[in-house]
């Protein structure tokens, strides 16, 4: 039962993120002391979302080493470079929050557009990135959802990600579709989200905000957690042509506090097997490819 | 108010272990994007005594491990043979009991080597002609202040140089000995203590020995501390002789030839003797007219052996090793011995620690350089899994992953140094008994150091 526990989902800090104020696009100066404080927790390693910090790592790789092995050839810009793999390339983060995963896909040479339905989000991740002067170009942040991103700008990117997001959204299949067709011919998106099973109601519902309150009641719907099988549908149902290359589980480490992207089919068959279920259990992260044509 | 120049990384103290991170970060795919600034008070380029046969008195003992990450850098290859000597075994014996114990370079490694004694003058340059060109060196530079960044919009590290310039660097790495600034920067405490010994170090000429070629490295336990012979040529080894400081003290002003005895003495004859010999030593370093070294020497060394084949029918351990013929002249120099130990090797002001910043060590066992070269090697793989995955290196999270790679290891060979160093300190009799057995079985060493 450790394993389980140790395996815990992170998908409250994400609901955890809100601000009561909203921000206009041009930013005062007042507006940027009070962002700045937000970012600050937004940021502050120990804070809060100090074991999203730890999980960004390992999603990050997880995206590099997917993007690596399925983009199509033909989209690699020749300016890659193994300290900058992603040099050239064009990613669209749906739900940034405060950038944190933007930031490291910008660190590794992308052109990042984030997109959060909440303005107060997306000033704070456009502060922090003015806090690193090697982010070049830095990621663009806007406040909009992604339907009104596709009809604004018709803009198709060689990457889309969107992790602990579709949970959160009203209607997933058509939030997909939408991701999914912001993705270029030979592109490819990554997601990953919470099982809905008895072990992730245990631990983020009972245990996050009954017992350990570290969340208030009623973060998390249980209802709203999506299964692998009900994504693949959603990505099969999307009308693109498109298909889920990669599933995999994502767990905590206790001992090691630390988190990690499942790897290999041994990880898989032990966790499986000393504790009865799959390790896709809890969090699950997910890369879908698109076809040329 | 000088310029300011902003760097990713600034390391801080231009020594080994400095040189060998920003060597290593500057020969990396993942890092040799990265500007690294490398600081050194003293003087980065000082060139070594290149004379055949002559070889200064500072040398460490680099494991095949170290080797490994020298010759990944591209620092190994630079050093000339003739100055990275091989040696295939290690002998160490107890002064006091019949404690010896000989330790073999595992057969089914292909050099056959436990090691190499490399002077640091050879290792500093090869370091230096490794640095690609991602490194910027200030040499002959001091560090006069570190302060957060605060208040200048970017909360990066700022150190101010003795010229009054400045430096902003997302991570600064204290490479800065024991007496860090990076450390007090950093706000980490590090506690420990002076022991009560200092070592001695010169280079020695060597005769006779043993299978032609020196490639053995010896170590006795006197009551006051170890005394190593570690070879440098076929007649040339290096002594490190920790003793009492009073002891040392008197030695240092000994005549050369005389000294040369005294380290013969130390290895060779009964305890007595060096201690009755030591007594007669007077203020300005003579000895009594009426005192032959050699014929009490021989004498002594001549009981010894009886006294062994008494109790144990076998000659005593030294008898292999090879004869004191002299010391280099102005070879001899003294240092004192520490114990050090930083609480923590990382911060959340985008610092972090290495070797001798980190940790000092007694250099008994001659680990010191290769912890801190274990660091080098698992802070820049930090790093560059930190690049990977598009983290800010100078992040706590990703510092984190040094420390806590570095941390426990370094800190489980600093206690069995000092243990082993305590524990043969001692002259009580059961304690003595007991080493010597536990010598003869291994087992203080086999768990202390792992051979590969």
């Amino acid at each position: 039962m450790n394993r389980v526990l140790l395996r815990f989902t992170l998908s409250h800090w994400q609901s955890t993120r809100s601000l009561t104020t909203a921000a206009s696009s041009s930013i005062n100066a007042e507006e940027v002391s009070k962002f700045a404080a937000a970012s600050a927790e937004w940021w502050n390693p120990h804070g809060q979302f100090g074991m999203l910090h730890k999980m960004n790592p390992p999603r990050t790789k997880y995206i590099r080493d997917q993007v690596l092995k399925h983009l199509n050839p033909t989209l690699f810009p020749p300016s890659a470079t193994p300290a900058h793999p992603f040099k050239g390339l064009r990613i669209l983060d749906v739900g940034c929050g405060g950038g944190l995963l933007s930031e490291s896909l910008a660190r590794l040479g992308a052109t990042v557009t984030g997109l959060d339905a909440s303005p107060e989000n997306t000033a704070m991740a456009t502060y922090h990135v003015s806090l690193d002067p090697s982010l070049s170009p830095p990621p663009t942040f806007l406040a909009e959802p992604i339907e009104h991103h596709l009809q604004n700008t018709q803009q198709k990117y060689d990457v889309v990600t969107s992790l602990e997001v579709i949970e959160h959204v009203n209607n997933p299949a058509t939030f997909l579709k939408h991701c999914l067709q912001s993705v270029k011919p030979g592109g490819v998106a990554v997601f990953s989200t919470i099982n809905r099973t008895r072990t992730s109601w245990l631990l983020t519902i009972l245990a996050a905000e009954h017992v350990l309150k570290w969340v208030p009641v009623g973060t998390h719907d249980h209802a709203k957690y999506i299964t692998p099988e009900e994504l693949e549908g959603f990505v099969k149902g999307s009308g693109e042509n498109v298909q889920v290359v990669d599933v995999r589980g994502i767990a905590y480490r206790v001992l090691e506090n630390r988190w990690e992207v499942l790897g290999s089919e041994a990880d898989k068959k032990a966790l499986g097997n000393s504790l009865g279920f799959g390790d896709l259990e809890m969090n699950y992260i997910v890369t879908v490819t698109k076809g040329m044509e | 108010m000088g310029a300011l120049a902003r760097t990713d990384i600034c390391i801080v103290g231009g020594g080994i272990v400095g040189t060998a991170l920003a060597a290593a970060l500057s020969t990396s795919a993942f890092a040799s994007h990265l500007k690294v600034t490398l600081i050194e008070g003293g003087d980065l380029f000082a060139l070594p005594d290149e004379r055949t046969n002559y070889f200064s008195n500072r040398v460490s003992s680099v494991t095949p491990e170290s080797a490994k990450l020298l010759k990944r850098i591209g620092a190994w290859d630079r050093i000339p043979e003739d100055r990275k000597k091989p040696f295939a075994q290690m002998k160490v014996w107890d002064a006091l009991g019949n404690g010896k114990l000989a330790f073999n370079a595992p057969q089914t490694h292909a050099a056959s080597c436990m090691g190499w004694i490399v002077e640091n003058s050879w290792l500093r340059k090869s370091l230096t002609e490794s640095l690609g060109s991602s490194v910027s060196v200030l040499n002959k530079s001091f560090v006069e202040d570190i302060s957060s960044g605060e208040g200048s919009g970017l909360e990066w590290p700022i150190l101010t140089l003795k010229d009054k310039s400045k430096i902003q660097a997302r991570l600064l790495i204290g490479a800065d000995g024991a007496n860090s600034l990076v450390r007090k920067y950093a706000n980490i405490k590090s506690s420990g203590w002076d022991y009560p010994q200092k070592a001695i170090v010169a280079t020695l000429k060597v005769e006779n020995v043993e299978g032609n070629n020196n490639d053995v490295a010896y170590q006795r336990f006197l009551p006051g501390g170890p005394i190593a012979c570690l070879p440098l040529s076929a007649n040339r080894s290096s002594l490190v002789w920790s003793t009492h400081p009073a002891t040392a003290a008197k030695l240092s002003k000994l005549s050369t030839k005389d000294f040369a005895s005294f380290v013969d003495i130390a290895f060779r004859n009964p305890v007595e003797d060096l201690k009755y010999l030591t007594g007669l030593i007077q203020e300005d370093g003579s000895l009594p007219s009426t005192v032959n070294l050699e014929e009490e020497a021989a004498w002594g060394r001549q009981r010894l052996v009886e006294a062994n084949m008494n109790q144990i029918g076998a000659p005593p351990a030294h008898t292999t090793m090879p004869k004191i013929s002299g010391v280099i002249e102005t070879s001899r120099a003294g240092f004192p011995l520490r114990f050090y130990l930083s609480e923590r090797y990382v911060s959340d002001k985008r610092a972090a620690l290495i070797g001798d910043a980190a940790h000092t060590i007694h250099p008994l066992a001659g680990q010191g350089l290769n912890l801190g070269l274990l660091d080098v090697g698992t802070i820049a793989k930090v790093i560059e899994e930190g690049l990977q995955s598009g983290s800010d290196i100078g992040n706590i999270h990703t510092l984190q992953n040094y420390a806590s790679e570095r941390f426990a290891p370094n800190l489980g060979m600093m206690l069995a140094v000092d243990s082993i160093g305590k524990l043969f300190r001692a002259e009580s009799d059961p304690i003595v008994w007991a080493r010597s057995f536990g010598l003869n079985m291994g087992i203080p060493f086999q768990d202390s150091r792992t051979w590969p």
